[in-house]
């Protein structure tokens, strides 16, 4: 539920492994086949006049500018591509409802997202087909959802689960009072590996 | 922020989203990897481009006889040597090629609910089955080994020495757990009963 652009990182790490494909090609056609380095000199030897003619025709303090027309390019790069790595698995928020209908009282009415942590916990802990919980509060696409990770026990009824913790969620609609999309993971943490089966039902 | 509700319909959508993100890899460790290397790349650059500017001498190579390394490529060195860097660069590519390409799949199943997006990881669905042969089978539980895959589940059963186990029964009571998860999409059942037994279990 979390807001890692998906589709970003498809073509952006598509991008970069089709460029580190093409340069090892290169590298290893040029390397093995004598004409295809033939040719390549002769490209090559025509864009290395290009790039010093264009040094020359660009002067600056003894140097030229194309230099630093790279830094700045290649500084947008870097600062994009951290835009990019910052926003995987983003979107967690601590506040489940920011405000509600509160016309009638002065200030704002909140809700935290904690607060649906406690009232599961509090439900769900005497269970014995239940080895551990989490929830997040998070908001996708302008909606705020609730992110409930179960970890049953191993051999627990998973629909068992599912159904039950379904009805408690429809009384935590009734006590927030504002309905809350919900995605339900029933995962196999590491604990579940080291702990005894579910005997009984 | 406030969220108006959300109506059915586009609750519905949305959950569906959210199922369909959660079943599909999100790539970020790849986009980290990728998003790492370009950043190096970029300031490693950005380096050489300021040495060069203020006609400082480079810190590896300055950027006019790197140009002149690249123009007479197979010259620059041993010719095995850089078609093997060039074979190790086009399997870092294809590493990001293949995974950004191929839609890829995480190991879990949805399970249809009316008011939630429900996923359920395969290792939690294996264990609840492995419970169900196990009492179907009568044997203990380190004599049952299943593997849940996206449209297969396998049901390896090891039988007690001197006892028979039908595989009928095994499969029955498989087929009637899964369908009671109503898993999505439904998978397959194949029992396999050991034709060697297991001595004093």
């Amino acid at each position: 539920m979390n807001g890692t652009p998906r589709r970003l990182n498809r073509v952006l790490t598509g991008l970069v492994g089709l460029l580190l494909v093409a340069g090892g090609v290169f590298l290893m056609v040029v390397s093995a086949v004598p004409a295809v380095a033939q040719a390549w000199h002769q490209v090559a030897t025509t864009w290395v006049e290009w790039f010093h003619r264009s040094y020359e025709s660009t002067p600056l303090l003894a140097s030229s500018w194309i230099y630093l027309v790279a830094v700045a390019v290649l500084l947008v790069i870097v600062v994009l591509t951290v835009r990019w790595i910052s926003g995987q698995g983003q979107g967690r928020v601590s506040l489940l409802v920011d405000r509600a209908d509160d016309s009638l009282t002065p200030g704002d009415v909140t809700v935290s997202g904690n607060v649906a942590e406690q009232m599961l916990r509090a439900a769900l802990a005497g269970r014995s087909d239940l080895l551990g919980l989490s929830v997040g509060t998070y908001q996708y696409r302008g909606v705020t959802g609730l992110r409930v990770r179960l970890y049953p026990r191993k051999g627990a009824s998973p629909q068992k689960l599912v159904r039950e913790v379904g009805v408690l969620l429809q009384g935590l609609d009734g006590v927030v009072g504002q309905h809350t999309p919900v995605l339900l993971h029933l995962g196999a943490g590491t604990r579940a590996l080291f702990t005894r089966e579910e005997r009984v039902r | 922020m406030s969220v108006e509700p959300l109506s059915v319909d586009d609750e519905r959508r949305f959950l569906d989203e959210v199922t369909r993100r959660e079943l599909t890899p999100s790539r970020s460790f790849a986009a980290l990897l990728a998003g790492i290397l370009v950043i190096l790349l970029c300031v490693y650059l950005m380096l050489e481009s300021v040495l060069a500017f203020f006609r400082l001498p480079g810190w590896l190579i300055d950027p006019d006889r790197a140009l002149d390394w690249i123009a007479t490529l197979p010259g620059g060195g041993p010719a095995p040597v850089l078609a093997l860097g060039g074979a190790v660069l086009a399997m870092v590519g294809l590493f990001f090629l293949l995974g950004a390409v191929f839609p890829g799949r995480r190991a879990r199943h949805s399970m249809p609910h009316p008011a939630m997006a429900v996923v359920v990881d395969d290792e939690v669905v294996a264990s609840t089955l492995a419970r169900r042969a196990r009492l179907a089978a009568n044997v203990s539980s380190a004599q049952v080994m299943v593997t849940v895959a996206q449209s297969q589940v396998v049901v390896n059963v090891r039988p007690t020495s001197g006892l028979r186990v039908t595989p009928d029964a095994v499969e029955r009571a498989v087929t009637d757990e899964l369908g009671n998860m109503g898993l999505e999409p439904r998978p397959g059942v194949t029992v396999n009963i050991a034709s060697t037994g297991v001595v004093g279990a």
